[in-house]
């Protein structure tokens, strides 16, 4: 059997991922209503800062989850064993629901980069200001994120309410993808 | 065709209880997370306290998709918190939210030990879902003695919150009197 310890973190980092998508929602609809910028009205500063800094990490996350799951399936391949087989509905599911947490952060950081507005990732470190002020496609990428958004919200109800389903039947899914 | 106890004693409840506290702890930690956020950059002497007149350009409108007496009223929503509640309530609403996000956090990680039928997990559920139900109180009271404004902001929001806690409590306690595993019957 290949080893636990490369998909160990994973259940924690997908209920995390889920945290910081719920986190993102909820605080950028707080955010919008928030007046705009100018030299004295600062209030969006620091939440459209830690918003950026959010989706960085999770794209972070993203790609440690699955890096672990590759190194998993290669190491199960190798040792020729039976591993259990994930529903097709839940590997649609989960290709959905990471892919488009995928776009909706690398359209968010294009927005930003296209924004004119510099990233200070968590306050340490300046990114490369490699874009420019483009209210063009700005505005594309800004379109792209929202509506990358609201299907993920979509697919996140789907996810939600079958594994909901699928523990209330006491099939075993769920308690294999959440063992910790 | 489901079984009424799963291996180990523990009733097969036990892990729907287990991912609906993993759901709304999710929401919890991300609204309590907010919260802490609103309170703390919605400061007592930042600009919309002052009073300092706002400056909504029509092009800047536009591009946010927002008509000019929005714009105003954004300034207006923020002058609503900030003269709406009592000098105590920031403070009082940050350490709330800071609580409230870390047992949410920690009812997540509850319903990942109920889920995977871990022993300690009954008792863990009581004390972490009680904890969250004593900061929907804390919050439901402290808003209470806010103005009409604060009121129609939070008690809602609150009150269900505090009926879903309730109800998670109430499993938990359950939990711990019928569906404790075999190996700790009796302990």
């Amino acid at each position: 059997m290949p080893p636990r310890r490369l998909t160990a973190i994973n259940p924690l980092l997908h209920v995390l991922l889920g945290v910081c998508t719920f986190f993102l929602l909820i605080s950028s609809w707080w955010m919008m209503a928030l007046p705009l910028p100018s030299k004295v009205f600062t209030y969006r500063a620091y939440p459209f800062q830690l918003h950026k800094n959010v989706g960085m990490t999770m794209v972070v996350m993203l790609l440690v989850m699955l890096y672990g799951r590759l190194v998993y399936l290669r190491a199960s391949r190798a040792a020729a064993v039976p591993r259990p087989r994930m529903p097709r509905s839940a590997f649609v599911q989960s290709v959905l629901l990471y892919g488009l947490t995928l776009a909706c952060c690398l359209s968010g950081y294009l927005s930003s980069v296209y924004s004119g507005w510099a990233t200070r990732l968590w306050w340490v470190v300046t990114l490369p200001n490699w874009g420019y002020d483009n209210d063009a496609l700005n505005e594309l990428y800004s379109t792209i994120h929202i509506w990358t958004t609201y299907a993920l919200v979509g697919i996140m109800m789907i996810h939600i309410g079958t594994a909901t389903y699928r523990v209330f039947r006491n099939d075993r899914t769920v308690r294999w993808m959440l063992r910790l | 065709m489901a079984e009424a106890v799963r291996e180990g004693g523990a009733p097969t409840w036990a892990a729907a209880l287990g991912v609906v506290a993993i759901v709304f702890g999710m929401l919890m930690a991300a609204a309590q997370g907010n919260e802490l956020m609103a309170q703390s950059v919605i400061g007592p002497d930042t600009a919309a306290a002052r009073n300092i007149p706002v400056d909504c350009r029509a092009d800047e409108a536009e591009q946010e998709g927002v008509s000019l007496a929005e714009c105003e009223l954004m300034v207006a929503n923020v002058r609503i918190m900030i003269a709406s509640r009592p000098a105590w309530f920031r403070r009082f609403g940050q350490g709330l939210a800071l609580l409230g996000t870390v047992a949410a956090l920690g009812s997540i990680v509850i319903g990942l030990a109920l889920t995977g039928s871990r022993p300690w997990a009954g008792d863990a559920a009581v004390l972490v879902f009680g904890a969250l139900l004593v900061v929907d109180v804390a919050g439901f009271t402290a808003a209470f003695y806010t103005g009409p404004l604060l009121r129609a902001l939070y008690l809602w929001n609150t009150l269900v919150w505090l009926f879903i806690h309730m109800c998670l409590v109430a499993g938990a306690v359950a939990y711990t009197r019928e569906g404790r595993p075999a190996c700790l019957q009796g302990v």
